[in-house]
C-alpha cells in the first residue's frame, strides 16, 4: 500500500465537490452515491412516504413499499456487510438475505424500535454468523474491491483513487476481530450511539465503551506501525 | 476503567474521559499536562485520536445499483393474507363432503335396491362434480378478493354445500322409502 496522503488526495479532488444527498437516506453517510443515483430505479409516490406508513403497508403485504425500504438503506445495509465481511460479492449476497430476513420478519418488528437500528441488527448478526461459518478467518488483503459502476463514474482517476482509499480503510479494519470491528462500524458509519450498539450487540453500553476503546487504541497503533497517519 | 492514580497523586484518565475528549469536549488544563507528560496516556490518545479520525473520513461504500433489484425479485410472491383463514373454511367444507359420502355409501339399504344404487350413483357423480366446481370456485376466490370478502363467501359456500348435502341425503331416504314400499 502507497505511503501517500490518499486522504488528502481524495478530499482536494472528490470529496470537494458538492454531494447530492439522496432522498429519504436515513443514516450512515452518502458521499458517493451521488454517482449510484443515476442508476436507481425512479423515485415513485412511495418516496414522499413516511417510513411508517411503508411499514404498514409492507407488513400488509405491499412488496413495493418494502421496496422504497430497500432504496432507502441499500447503502447503509451493504456498507456494514463490505466493511464486516470485506468483498463486494459476499456484501452484496448478505445485504439481499439481510433485507428478506427484515421482510420476513415485518410481523415480528417493534414500531417503538426504529426501523433502521432494527435492519442494521439484523445485518450485524447475520454478518457476524457469516464470519463464524468462515471459521473466523479474515479476509485476504487480495480480496477484490467493491465493485463499482465504473460506466457510471464521471471521473476514471478519481474512481482508482477512492478504490485505493476503501480497500485501505478495509485492511485497517480487518486487523481487528469481528465484533470490535462491528461495533466501530456502527458508531462511526451508521451513526449509532453506544447504547444502540449495545442493544444490538447484546452487550452493556459500558463493555461497548470498551470495546470500542480498544479497538481504537489498536488501530491507531497499527497506523502509526503502518506509516498511513503520523 | 476508572481512573488510576499515579505515583504523583494524578489520576490517568479512563476511558469515558478519553471518549468525551474524542467526541470534542474541551480536556481540562490539568488532564492535557497529565497526557504531555504521561507517556502511556499520551500514546494512548494519539492513538485514539489517528483512529478516530482515521475512521471519521473513511468513506461509505455504494451499493451495488443492481442490489434494489435483486432484493425485489427474491421477495416472496404470494401475499401476507392470512392463509388460514381461508384454509379453516376449505378444509372444513370438504371434510363434511368426503364425510358425507362415506356415510351414503354406508347405508347399505340402498344397496339393497336396484333404484338405491342408482341414486347412489346418481348422487356420487353429483358430488364429484361438486368438488370440482368448489375447487375452482375457492381458487378464484382466491384470486378476486381480499381477506373479508373471502371470508364471507368461503363461509356462504361452506353452508350451501351443507344445504345441499342434506338435501341429497333426504332425497336419498324418500327414494329408497317409495321404492321400498
Amino acid at each position: 500500500m502507497p505511503q501517500r496522503d490518499l486522504w488528502g488526495t481524495l478530499e482536494t479532488t472528490v470529496l470537494a465537490r458538492p454531494v447530492s444527498v439522496p432522498r429519504g437516506a436515513a443514516i450512515g453517510r452518502h458521499r458517493e452515491s451521488d454517482v449510484r443515483e443515476a442508476h436507481r430505479p425512479a423515485i415513485s409516490d412511495l418516496a414522499c412516504l413516511p417510513e411508517h406508513t411503508l411499514l404498514e403497508r409492507a407488513r400488509a403485504g405491499e412488496r413495493e413499499a418494502f421496496g422504497e425500504l430497500v432504496r432507502r438503506y441499500q447503502d447503509a445495509i451493504y456498507n456494514l456487510c463490505y466493511r464486516m465481511l470485506g468483498n463486494a460479492a459476499d456484501a452484496a449476497d448478505a445485504a439481499q438475505e439481510v433485507f428478506l430476513k427484515a421482510y420476513r420478519g415485518l410481523a415480528r418488528y417493534d414500531p417503538r424500535r426504529r426501523f433502521s437500528t432494527w435492519v442494521l441488527s439484523i445485518a450485524s448478526h447475520h454478518c457476524i454468523d457469516r464470519l463464524r461459518r468462515r471459521r473466523a478467518t479474515w479476509v485476504s488483503l487480495d480480496s477484490p474491491p467493491a465493485q463499482r459502476a465504473s460506466a457510471a463514474a464521471p471521473h476514471p482517476e478519481e474512481e482508482v483513487l477512492r478504490r485505493e482509499v476503501q480497500d485501505a480503510v478495509q485492511e485497517a479494519l480487518n486487523t481487528l476481530p469481528p465484533e470490535d470491528r462491528l461495533i466501530l462500524v456502527l458508531h462511526y458509519w451508521h451513526d449509532l450511539s453506544y447504547r444502540d450498539i449495545a442493544s444490538v450487540v447484546g452487550l452493556s453500553e459500558n463493555a461497548v465503551k470498551v470495546r470500542a476503546y480498544r479497538a481504537r487504541q489498536r488501530l491507531g497503533k497499527w497506523l502509526k506501525e503502518r506509516g498511513w497517519m503520523p | 476503567m476508572n481512573p488510576t492514580e499515579t505515583r504523583r497523586g494524578e489520576t490517568h484518565p479512563d476511558v469515558t474521559m478519553f471518549d468525551r475528549w474524542l467526541a470534542g469536549e474541551p480536556m481540562p488544563a490539568a488532564a492535557e499536562a497529565h497526557v504531555r507528560a504521561c507517556p502511556e496516556c499520551r500514546e494512548t490518545w494519539e492513538a485514539l485520536q489517528r483512529a478516530h479520525a482515521f475512521l471519521r473520513r473513511a468513506p461509505q461504500v455504494a451499493a451495488p445499483a443492481d442490489l434494489y433489484r435483486h432484493v425485489l425479485d427474491r421477495l416472496p410472491r404470494e401475499d401476507r393474507r392470512p392463509a388460514l383463514v381461508w384454509l379453516l373454511p376449505l378444509v372444513a367444507a370438504w371434510l363434511v363432503v368426503w364425510m358425507a359420502a362415506w356415510g351414503i355409501s354406508r347405508m347399505s339399504v340402498l344397496w339393497a335396491t336396484p333404484f338405491g344404487r342408482t341414486v347412489l350413483a346418481a348422487g356420487e357423480a353429483t358430488l364429484g362434480l361438486a368438488r370440482t366446481l368448489a375447487a375452482i370456485w375457492t381458487s378464484v376466490l382466491h384470486a378476486v378478493f381480499w381477506a373479508p370478502w373471502g371470508i364471507l363467501l368461503s363461509v356462504t359456500g361452506f353452508l350451501v354445500v351443507v344445504v345441499w348435502l342434506a338435501l341429497l341425503r333426504y332425497g336419498c331416504r324418500v327414494a329408497v322409502a317409495t321404492y321400498s314400499r
